[in-house]
């Protein structure tokens, strides 16, 4: 993995977000020392946010949630 | 008349009387006496020693016979005795093989059915498995439409607010974890 990758946040959302939520996404990954922050859209999540930052994965989707329900079940 | 005379004289002199005379007599006496002296040492004494001998013939055949009679009824005894011995024997073998035979019977009737319950109890096992793997499938099957049909529902019901409050809570969330964990 590039060290420039460590930088850089991917975010995916279901819905394109309004300004407020994307100033916490942001802040959030700044945080962690990040210096970009790239969105993407991806319906298939359902909704909530999933953040990549190099390794580390932040899964906050809906499709997460309800797959964590379904194994529990 | 005539026969008195010869009453009188046969008293008187008998032997004149009937024309003997004693010495003949005598001679005949001693002929006599002579003869049975003859016959009983030459006939009576052979004979008599033979009945004699002929009984004890005769004792001694009765008595090998009544010797050989309890040699016959004691043989006789000892062969009912052998014979009732030998009965029972074999009624004490063929009491013994029975109960072998039941005991072997009870045997393989105990095996079969421990056998029959390992059975029943490898069925009853296996059906429970299947019982339990069937309903774990079902209820998987059941998540999964659960979960098909949230997503389908949640897709078509899910607003901009209710997604900003999930993204919010999301990030306050992994917030708060990081904090506890340093």
């Amino acid at each position: 993995m590039k060290s420039s990758e460590k930088h850089v946040a991917r975010v995916t959302l279901a819905m394109r977000a309004d300004d407020e939520t994307a100033e916490r996404i942001t802040r959030f990954a700044e945080s962690r020392g990040c210096t970009h922050v790239h969105f993407c859209i991806d319906p298939g999540i359902l909704g909530g946010v999933i953040i990549q930052i190099g390794d580390v994965i932040y899964d906050g989707s809906v499709r997460a949630r309800l797959e964590t329900v379904r194994r529990s079940v | 008349m005539i026969s008195e005379l010869i009453g009188s004289q046969l008293l008187a002199n008998p032997f004149e009387a009937l024309g003997l005379e004693w010495q003949s007599v005598l001679l005949h006496l001693f002929n006599l006496v002579v003869l049975t002296v003859g016959l009983y040492f030459l006939l009576f004494k052979p004979v008599k020693r033979m009945i004699r001998e002929r009984k004890e013939k005769v004792a001694k055949i009765e008595k090998e016979n009544a010797e050989l009679s309890e040699e016959v009824r004691r043989m006789k005894e000892s062969g009912e005795k052998v014979l009732s011995e030998a009965r029972q024997e074999a009624a004490s073998i063929r009491e013994a093989a029975k109960k072998e035979a039941d005991r072997k019977a009870d045997e393989i009737v105990g095996q079969a059915r421990e056998q029959a319950r390992g059975m029943l109890e490898q069925t009853e096992r296996s059906l429970g498995e299947e019982r339990r793997k069937l309903q774990k499938d079902i209820e998987r099957e059941i998540a999964d439409v659960s979960v098909l049909v949230a997503e389908k529902v949640i897709e078509k019901s899910i607003s901009a607010e209710d997604n900003k409050k999930l993204i919010i809570e999301s990030i306050e969330q992994w917030s708060k974890q990081e904090h506890e964990e340093q």
